[in-house]
């Protein structure tokens, strides 16, 4: 077990060089320290322990004040708290995620009064980064624990709630801040906007994410602009704004903005990839009618499993296969919320089976096509005998297909006809 | 009037159980306001006292006549600023042990009034007891020796209009709203109190149990915390049901049912009632609120339903997760769709109300109008209330889509059947609502036309209109 007296130590010379990020490391629980920290000191003892510890002696550097110092005593003392009860809380057993919650909690409130009455510098963002995330990831643990304790009471993420309402405290200072760009929190924002995304979306409150873009665009000519802050602030920010596109139903803009995210993700991270083209790949299709490749499939995994089946039986024009595909991963599909969008494929699919019907017909003026005709092609391709086909829905059908331009031409109803475009009766696909 | 003004903002939030009415709620008044008498602050608070802990079996009128004796007594004999106000007897207590002296004549008397009082004026008939039985009961100010005019009347015509603006029907009379508020306010009650019943323990950390045994009340917004003489209990509300079934059968008043359940849901509410009688409330008021196209109150009931479906068993929960559905294809929210989608189960897909409004769901999803309207002649239990809802809106879309497929023109018999009209008339109609009547060519009786080109631009806008939120419908 590291020493705990490294955390201290790690402290004093990141806060010496001012870098922010190597602070940030400190207090996360990940770093190596952070279950010795919990044998560091005792509840009673913690102020006057961490005292001694951070500043020893008495002296305050790298603080320059007794109250810059108290500041950080007080959030080291709550960061010993969230240690204590993660790895000796529940009477020793550890993970005791409520207590560690209320810590969390603590300890978030002292940074935001770091940041808001005691001037803390912009260099010290990366502290606030991993305090708010650590804040949702704790409570998003704790909610779990009162979840399965009351398994009446209806599902509630009670301090989840409570953490956004901090969360968004922490978002309010970065974008108020008035200091000058090279010195201001304002460069805070969009990680701490994907903060916020990530637990409405959790809550299942989306649309609470359009305040914050609201709040965002109002100070738009305030801020610096996008392309400068780092990439990896912009690439979840475009994630999620598409995703908030995506699902108001509004596939061009999701389109671009997943696309960005995707085009700027970083080339390793396969499971940012996927993430991005779960919604993507479906968003695409409709809006463009585009299938990706197989090969382009095949780099991901995950998106292979779940999208491979659907989209080659649209390719090809298999009604059947479409239908049982869809259903097989309806769950999944709902659950990725992809499910009403990917459902649209079917048109497609129908599309290319008509096209083939069409194809395939052996008759000299190809532009007369008897419903008749269409609806043995469709009862081919869904694996369903033609009597049982209705007619009047085929037709229905193909007057979807007319008025979204998937196929050109018109219906004479009275003669049971089709009459096809002679050139390009279906759009956009080869002959 | 502004709706920061409406009547109910004259009522300020009680803070105990006792009668309390707005005038004495509001602060002694200070000493200037009566010219020559000014007040010792131990007084004030004296006072306080008295009005903070009467308790629900006394008169108030009794206690504010006894008070203004022992104030007036003190000021007749100048002693009011000597005097150890902080140790003296409150007047109810000096009154009770009055009473114990003189033995219990007064209270039976005042319970027989009370009771009458408190009818419920449903009938007209009714309301002239109210009226005639119902003196002003506001007291006055406690420092004040005359009533202020303005405090006294203020409530009152603002409840009254704000009632006049609220409801239409003839049925109530206006005093009996008046009656209800009162009674919220300023009850009075008789019946017996269980024996260590504190009036002035605070409100709104427990469910109230409800001691009236009136079947009908009317609903009344409450802006403080419930009175147990006004809320009725359980065994009150099952006759309440049978009642309010038996009425809706024979008179089909909906405004009435609609307020009668409103206050059930109220009574339920306030005494933490969460049972199989609860659900079956909730239920009624929500067949009886979708029958009638009520959709805002159909919605509440409905999200306390599904709060209710996971705690309670019981009730037709099958049938509220259709409709649910359907109505979430109303308002074309695709997340909450797809939201409620994941949160079926399979064996809740497969019941008969939800399959139904899944395959109506795909049907939309796929502009699938002549599935959509087949499954809308066929729709389990009251679903076809709610497809009502949309089916116009639909019926234009298909309208657009096949406007642009069909040339040079369809019949109207075809029309007819693919877009479920009962008759060729209705259909016309229809048509002719949306401003298509010039799109229409007779070649004879039998046979009318609509002429697609022409009609198209006319149906794409329509579609434009009723999708004005969510314009991606149809689209793919």
């Amino acid at each position: 077990m590291a020493d705990y007296r490294l955390v201290y130590r790690s402290f004093r010379d990141a806060y010496h060089q001012r870098r922010g990020s190597l602070l940030a490391k400190v207090l996360t629980p990940t770093h190596p320290c952070f279950s010795s920290l919990a044998w560091s000191a005792t509840p009673n003892s913690k102020l006057r322990d961490i005292w001694t510890e951070l500043f020893p002696n008495r002296n305050y550097a790298p603080c320059y004040t007794e109250t810059e110092a108290k500041g950080w005593v007080d959030v080291f003392a709550a960061w010993f708290e969230v240690s204590y009860a993660i790895e000796r809380g529940n009477g020793g057993r550890g993970r005791d995620w409520e207590k560690a919650y209320e810590a969390m909690s603590e300890m978030t409130q002292h940074v935001l009064r770091g940041f808001q009455n005691s001037g803390w510098p912009n260099w010290l963002l990366p502290v606030l980064y991993a305090v708010c995330t650590n804040l949702r990831l704790i409570a998003i643990k704790a909610d779990h624990v009162l979840v399965a304790r009351t398994p009446d009471k209806p599902e509630k993420w009670e301090k989840l709630e409570d953490a956004a309402r901090l969360v968004n405290r922490a978002f309010t200072i970065c974008l108020g801040d008035r200091a000058a760009l090279e010195d201001s929190k304002k460069w805070g924002v969009y990680f701490m906007a994907t903060i916020m995304f990530k637990t409405y979306f959790k809550l299942n409150q989306i649309s609470l994410c359009k305040n914050v873009q609201r709040a965002l665009n109002a100070q738009k000519s305030d801020l610096p602009s996008f392309d400068d802050f780092p990439r990896s602030h912009r690439v979840p920010y475009l994630y999620f704004t598409g995703m908030i596109y995506f699902l108001d139903s509004k596939y061009a803009e999701a389109e671009t903005y997943l696309s960005d995210a995707y085009r700027m993700c970083h080339p390793d991270s396969i499971h940012n990839q996927t993430l991005i083209l779960t919604h993507l790949i479906p968003c695409r299709l409709a809006s463009q009618r585009a299938i990706p490749s197989e090969a382009f499939l095949r780099k991901y995994p995950d998106l292979h499993r779940l999208y491979f089946g659907v989209l080659s039986a649209i390719q090809h024009g298999r009604l059947k296969e479409f239908d049982e595909a869809l259903e097989a991963s309806e769950d999944e599909l709902v659950k990725k919320r992809v499910f009403l969008t990917l459902e649209r494929g079917r048109q497609i699919c129908l599309r290319n089976v008509l096209r083939k019907t069409w194809r395939n017909l052996e008759q000299d003026d190809k532009t007369k096509v008897h419903i008749e005709t269409f609806r043995i092609g469709i009862a081919l391709r869904s694996g369903t005998p033609v009597q049982d086909v209705d007619i009047e829905e085929v037709e229905c059908l193909l007057t979807n297909m007319i008025a979204n331009g998937l196929m050109k031409g018109y219906i004479a109803h009275e003669r049971g006809m089709v009459v096809l475009s002679a050139k390009d009766p279906f759009p956009g696909t080869p002959l | 009037m502004p709706p920061a003004e409406d009547g109910f903002t004259q009522v300020k939030a009680r803070k105990n159980l006792t009668q309390t009415d707005p005038n004495v709620e509001t602060p002694p008044k200070p000493p200037s306001n009566s010219g020559k008498r000014t007040f010792p602050d131990a007084l004030k608070q004296y006072v306080a006292r008295t009005f903070e802990t009467i308790p629900v079996g006394q008169d108030k009128e009794d206690i504010e006549a006894e008070l203004k004796r022992i104030i007036t007594d003190a000021y007749e004999k100048d002693v009011v600023w000597t005097l150890q106000w902080q140790s003296m007897p409150l007047p109810q207590e000096l009154l009770k042990r009055r009473k114990e002296q003189d033995g219990n004549v007064q209270t039976s008397e005042t319970s027989n009034k009370d009771s009458d009082r408190f009818k419920f004026g449903i009938a007209p008939t009714r309301t002239t007891v109210v009226t005639t039985a119902t003196p002003p009961k506001t007291s006055p100010p406690v420092f004040q020796t005359t009533y202020s005019p303005k405090q006294e009347s203020s409530p009152v015509t603002k409840r009254k209009s704000t009632y006049s603006k609220l409801e239409d029907s003839e049925l109530f009379e206006k005093r009996a709203r008046l009656d209800v508020s009162r009674k919220f306010s300023a009850s009075a009650a008789p019946p017996p109190l269980p024996k260590d019943y504190r009036s002035g323990e605070p409100q709104g950390l427990g469910p109230v149990v409800g001691r009236c045994t009136e079947l009908e009340k009317r609903y009344f917004r409450l802006t403080s915390a419930p009175n147990p003489d006004a809320v009725r209990p359980l065994h009150v509300l099952e006759k309440t049901l049978a009642l309010l079934k038996k009425k809706w059968k024979s008179e089909q008043n909906y405004n009435y049912i609609c307020d009668q359940f409103k206050s059930m849901r109220q009574d339920l509410t306030v005494q933490h009632i969460k049972n199989e009688f609860t659900i079956s409330v909730y239920e009624i008021h929500a067949r009886i609120a979708l029958e009638k196209g009520d959709l805002g109150e159909y919605n509440q009931c409905q999200t306390q339903l599904f709060s209710l479906y996971k705690t309670v068993k019981g009730g037709y929960a099958d049938e509220f997760r259709g409709y649910y559905l359907l109505y979430l294809l109303h308002t074309c929210n695709n997340s909450d769709i797809n939201e409620y989608l994941a949160s079926l189960t399979p064996s809740e897909k497969k019941t008969k109300g939800v399959a139904h409004a899944l395959l109506v769901r795909a049907a939309l999803a796929q502009g699938n109008y002549h599935k959509l309207f087949k499954l809308y002649m066929d729709c389990p239990g009251m679903g076809a209330y709610l497809m009502d809802l949309f089916i116009p809106r639909e019926r234009i879309a298909a309208l657009a889509v096949m406007c642009k497929a069909y040339r040079p023109d369809i019949g109207i018999k075809f029309l007819t059947d693919e877009l479920g009209f009962e008759s060729y008339r209705e259909c016309v109609e229809f048509l002719c609502e949306n401003g298509a009547e010039n799109c229409l060519q007779s070649i004879d009786a039998d046979n009318i036309r609509l002429l697609t080109p022409q009609a198209r631009p006319i149906f794409e806008a329509k579609r434009a209109a009723a999708y004005s939120k969510i314009d991606i419908k149809g689209q793919i």
